[in-house]
């Protein structure tokens, strides 16, 4: 009726983005998709234009905060389903790139410019969560539980009253940038102290256009050394370890603090400084495996390609198990599926590329806060239901108590599978050690300068076992291996680093 | 011990100590049994030195941890020369450090090398102690006894081994024994993750270089705050607020005066007058009082850097004994919360006058304990519905005080509970959940809008108890700024209001099914005269409705246009009518001021009736003195035939209050009047 009489508003309802129960985190959502839908409609009609236009016929998939994709129509009226996607792509190819090079437990570090994700993947199923934030609103969507860190590349080293050093939040971005990159910056950053150690090259211009100022970076950083009294090198290392010991923070924050080990646990770096910092990460947690992969500056786009259609359904009904027919949480499952096949039907997949999963936001009576339970489709029967509730409740908080358990939200993912690519095994014709060898550069580990050789990945040969100090550079990224650490290219082309 | 330390291992370390401490929080969650712990998060985790003070937190109460160190010094007077590996300490009790009865302390030494080097400790809300109600809180108890059992430091772990007697006698006088003893093991649980990390960092950079890290964390801090306090100006600031009492049904406020002062690097906060205990639960604990005083300091001069004791050194605090500020045996402090924040309020109106840059406007006074709840004979089950709406913040010199939002002393505490969630677990509708209108006080930046709520009964009958402060004595504002709306609560029959004679204490009210009690929390106070707000900003705030077009006339002098906008030529003449209107006196010193209550006393105004009659003024309302240079001074109007006619009588300490000398200029103005008509609810009811 609205549409009718306003035919240019946008229209959102709650009940369409989120028909879930708590007022607050409803209507900030639904605000919030009211808010972008107009601009995305816009931009994403503009784009679907100059697209078909250009001859593309392939229709246009946009990436969710789910780790899914759906068709850009539907992102057009429901954006806020894309409003966190942003670091999702890299978990995504991660979880997959993982498997097949047989890491299915792995924890993502993906460092950026101006801050770093971590997501925790167990068994190739990267961690979900419903406690989402843009600013200081909720989304309360189903997302990729991933710990954002104000660690990247950028982050500027300073000193406050008192004698507190800390490396980050603050970032000098792109302009100024790091003081290396002579636009102007004057206070060091990270990336300053991986120039000052000789770590990230000087040779070639970063991105191809950006020429790196050794100079700078070491007058800034001897500046910031002199009030510690500490020699450039060593403050260049200290920030380089204050730098990693808040990365190691925040994916303790993923494991160790949710009852994980993250020793148990790869830790897969990239994006264009993840490689740089990752061994010195792994050390500060004890974990004995880093594995890099393939291209790790454009890591995420991979995931934007092999993404599958996902949608999530939501009902809120409460109600108290005791009370409650198996056959009732059987048909309101049905109902959630429902709209799932119309979802994907319309998205174009067919039957056997469906596929469904539900679950059940649960509490014990009393609490606030609900623990999402697995359920089969055609479960037999409410005890089924309460074990797998304790069953969750144990994993999560301990020993469950015989309490009064609650249904409140019923829960569907609706995947449309998409096709993946086979990784292949990588070319071996025209790697070599020697080829791959193409010279070395000052470099300092521990506060010892020495001439460190360089690698160029593209040349490694597979199962060619190289010792650090090394350094490994491509296209967009540098690997850093340091002194005790070893590192081979495996058959699919990562890096697979271990403790020599 | 002079091992020599680089200041990136220094770093290192602290953060390794914060990051323990974190792991401790999250252990807690994990295992607690306490709603109140793992939901509302009511608990705080803390690393303490061997002379107990508090070396490393992260995301805690600051009521909690602050008052942390007095509990372990107390255990360590008590037990420290019998502390061996394996022990572990139980504690509650308020007078040697603790808060209320419900805060329960597990503290557990760490040794290394046969050396106490750390307590690793954690306080948490368990949700009953025992005593005279489930849950033990009571606005109704007279004596600690009736608030729960009372735990002096024990060693609950000895040499490794349960103390099972002492824990059986403990579980024994507690509700819901098995759900108690599961927040024991959380907590000590979450010591032992923090003690298995303290050896780790031990076995990689060796003890003597962690306790040195911790000496100079602990001097650094301190040295901040020491140069925060070396750059306000010598001397004595004094403020003094009330906490609201009904004794034999007349309103009794008891009167908190605060004397601070400032030499060089060094601050005294000295409560000496503060009235005497009272048999209600609002007294507090000489810790909790210290710990608000720390509070305030560190939130206003050096909110950024982490905490530990080191900020506290330089500030010491006086708190008498057998005073609302220092509860002596076998008074009740279970509601130690009120006088947090008015020892907090204190503050702010001491600092206004030496860093009115600093501070902000008093924020919502009170932690606002409401109950509504009964037996509801349809389903057979009992209800209780327990809201806490938060209040309004103060204004700050850059920006309007936050609305609806958890206060400084809470930490992260969910404060605005969701209406839904509500429905479905009680007997009760939501009418609404709004910010109330004009409840934030008017300033050149505005107070926080207070949240109004209106709770539907659906049972055949329900109860309603309320047990708040700042009903009568608004918060106030700073340099200039209006005080924000009082708490209020009244029951609504279709338009029919119910108003109460006790406002901020009711005990077991009745309410029928279809009424409709309506609970509005405090308002923050203002910053700067309100007739200096930029009128477009007036404007905004009415076209979103914090703000009605009738306040907007009032208090900021602001015509609106029939389009919203201001009207800037008028709004100009109406501001200086108003500035006219306001009400003058000259200040005379005088040193009859105070006038003795039941228990307390207060200051009153006493005022020439000619003046009283002029300025509209009547016997026992509420007024401030104000010369809108810090914050306003309080009194009770007193009609006075003797008062000299134009005089403000004040004494030598109002002056310095209010930054004037005698025969300067200083406006009065009512806050609350004894006089209160109907039609003000109604309009709050809207």
């Amino acid at each position: 009726m609205l549409a009718k009489k306003l035919p240019n508003a946008t229209i959102t309802t709650s009940a369409d983005v989120l028909p879930e129960f708590r007022e607050y985190e409803r209507f900030s959502t639904t605000a919030l998709n009211a808010y972008v839908a107009p601009r995305m409609r816009r931009y994403l009609g503009d784009l679907r234009g100059r697209l078909a236009d250009a001859g593309m016929a392939a229709p246009l998939a946009i990436m969710t905060s789910n780790g899914g994709s759906l068709p850009a129509r539907r992102v057009e009226d429901m954006p806020v389903l894309s409003m966190l996607s942003g670091p999702a792509g890299g978990v995504i190819a991660a979880s997959f790139v993982g498997a097949a090079a047989k890491y299915p437990n792995l924890i993502t570090c993906d460092i950026g410019g101006t801050s770093a994700d971590v997501c925790l993947v167990r068994g190739g199923e990267f961690a979900m969560t419903t406690e989402g934030r843009v600013g200081a609103f909720p989304i309360k969507i189903r997302q990729i539980d991933i710990n954002s860190i104000g660690i990247g590349g950028g982050s500027i080293a300073s000193l406050a009253t008192g004698g507190f050093l800390s490396v980050g939040p603050r970032s000098a971005g792109a302009r100024p940038g790091p003081a290396c990159y002579g636009r102007g910056g004057t206070e060091p950053t990270l990336t300053d102290a991986n120039v000052l150690l000789g770590w990230l090259g000087t040779d070639q211009p970063l991105g191809g256009e950006i020429k790196l100022d050794r100079a700078a970076s070491h007058a800034v950083i001897a500046k910031l050394g002199e009030r510690l009294n500490l020699t450039p090198v060593a403050m260049a290392e200290g920030i380089l370890r204050i730098a990693a010991v808040s990365l190691a923070g925040a994916i303790k924050e993923v494991s160790v603090m949710r009852g994980i080990d993250p020793r148990d646990f790869a830790l897969f770096p990239f994006g264009g400084a993840g490689p740089l910092h990752a061994a010195e990460v792994a050390e500060e947690l004890g974990m004995q495996t880093v594995v890099v992969p393939p291209l790790p500056g454009n890591f995420s786009a991979l995931g934007l390609l092999i993404a599958d259609v996902r949608r999530d359904f939501v009902r809120t009904r409460v109600s108290q198990t005791a009370s409650t027919d198996v056959a009732d949480v059987r048909s309101a499952l049905q109902t959630l599926v429902e709209e799932g096949e119309e979802e994907l039907s319309t998205a174009g997949f067919p039957q056997e590329r469906r596929r469904f999963a539900a679950s059940l936001d649960m509490r014990y009576l009393g609490q606030s806060f609900e623990l999402s339970v697995p359920v089969s489709l055609d479960v037999a029967s409410m005890k089924d239901i309460e074990r797998a509730f304790s069953d969750v409740y144990a994993a999560r908080y301990g020993a469950p108590n015989d309490a009064v358990v609650e249904i409140v939200s019923y829960r569907l993912a609706a995947w449309g599978l998409s096709e993946k690519p086979t990784l292949p095994p990588i070319e071996r014709a025209g790697r070599s050690a020697e080829a791959a060898k193409f010279g070395s550069r000052e470099a300092i580990f521990n506060g010892k300068a020495q001439q460190v050789a360089m690698f160029d990945r593209d040349k490694l040969p597979p199962g060619h076992k190289i010792q650090g100090p090394a350094l490994i550079e491509e296209g967009g990224s540098t690997t850093v291996v340091p002194p005790g650490w070893s590192v081979a290219l495996d058959d699919l082309g990562c890096l697979v680093f271990n403790r020599s | 011990m002079s091992e020599t330390i680089d200041p990136i291992t220094l770093e290192v370390l602290t953060q390794a100590l914060i990051s323990a401490v974190r792991e401790m929080r999250a252990t807690v969650c994990r295992t607690a049994s306490s709603v109140a712990i793992y939901d509302a998060k009511d608990f705080s985790c803390g690393l303490f030195g061997p002379d107990s003070q508090v070396v490393a937190q992260s995301e805690d109460i600051g009521s909690h941890v602050v008052p942390l160190p007095w509990s372990v010094r107390s255990a360590m007077e008590k037990l420290g020369d019998t502390l061996a590996p394996g022990d572990v300490i139980l504690v509650n009790d308020p007078y040697t450090g603790g808060t209320h009865l419900n805060d329960v302390t597990i503290i557990y030494p760490v040794f290394r090398d046969g050396k106490l080097i750390f307590f690793p400790a954690v306080r948490a809300h368990w949700a009953d102690v025992g005593g005279m109600v489930p849950g033990s809180m009571s606005g109704k108890a007279t004596e600690i006894y009736q608030e729960g059992i009372r735990i002096p430091p024990v060693k609950i772990i000895e040499g490794g081994k349960m103390n099972a007697a002492a824990l059986d006698l403990l579980l024994a006088n507690m509700r819901v024994p098995d759900e108690r003893l599961g927040d024991l093991q959380a907590s000590i649980s979450a010591c032992r993750v923090a003690e298995m990390r303290i050896h780790e960092i031990c076995e990689r950079h060796g003890v003597a270089k962690l306790m040195e890290a911790v000496r100079l964390d602990l001097d650094r801090a301190e040295a901040r705050m020491r140069s925060c306090i070396a750059d306000l100006p010598d001397g004595t600031s004094y403020y003094e607020d009330y906490l609201e009492t009904f004794i034999g049904g007349k309103f009794e406020p008891l009167l908190l005066p605060l004397a601070l002062t400032i030499k060089g690097d060094r601050m005294i906060a000295d409560f000496t007058g503060a009235s005497p205990q009272v048999p209600f639960p609002v007294n507090s604990t000489a810790a909790v009082s210290a710990a608000s005083v720390f509070i305030a300091v560190k939130s206003i001069f050096d909110p950024k850097a982490p905490l530990n004791q080191g900020s506290f050194r330089p500030i010491e605090v006086i708190a008498p004994p057998g005073t609302i500020v220092n509860v002596q045996r076998p008074a009740p402090a279970g509601s130690h919360g009120e006088i947090r924040k008015r020892v907090i309020a204190t503050m702010v109106g001491a600092l206004s006058q030496v860093a009115p840059d600093r501070v902000a406007g008093d924020l919502c006074r009170t932690s606002f304990h409401n109950l509504l709840g009964g037996y509801d004979t349809r389903t057979k089950r009992e209800w209780v519905h327990y809201e806490w709406s938060a209040g309004g913040n103060g204004a700050f010199a850059e920006n309007d005080g936050p609305s609806a939002m958890a206060t400084i002393d809470w930490g992260d505490l969910v404060t605005v509970q969701s209406s839904e969630v509500m429905e479905t677990r009680m007997p009760l509708l939501v009418d609404s959940s709004r910010l109330a209108v004009d409840s934030g006080g008017a300033g050149t930046t505005r107070g926080g809008l207070s949240m109004q709520r209106t709770l539907r009964v659906l049972a055949p009958e329900a109860r309603y108890s309320l047990l708040s402060d700042g009903a009568i004595v608004p918060a106030f504002g700073v340099v200039g700024g209006l005080p924000g709306f009082p708490v209020g609560s009244w029951v609504d029959r279709d338009g029919v209001i119910e108003d109460f004679d006790t406002p901020g204490k009711i005990a077991g009210h009745f309410v029928e099914e279809g009424a409709a009690v309506v609970v509005r929390s405090a308002g923050g106070g203002g910053y700067g005269d309100p007739l200096l707000r930029a009128p477009e900003q007036v404007a905004e705030d009415v076209r979103e409705g914090y703000v009605s077009s009738n306040a907007a006339g009032k208090l900021y002098g602001v015509v609106l246009k029939a389009d919203g906008t201001a009207d800037l030529a008028a709004t100009e003449a109406l501001r200086q009518r108003l500035r006219d209107a306001r009400f003058y006196l000259t200040a005379t010193l005088d040193g009859d001021v105070f006038q003795p209550g039941a228990v307390s006393k207060r200051r009153i105004c006493r005022l020439n009736p000619a003046d009283a009659a002029a300025g509209r003024f009547h016997e026992d309302d509420v007024v401030e003195f104000d010369a809108g240079h810090a914050a306003p001074l309080r009194a009770w109007l007193r009609i006075d035939a003797k008062a000299k006619r134009g005089a403000a009588l004040l004494d030598e300490h109002a002056l310095v209050i209010l930054k004037i000398k005698a025969g300067d200029r200083v406006e009065l103005r009512r806050v609350a009047t004894s006089v209160r008509p109907k039609i003000e609810l109604l309009e709050a009811a809207e």
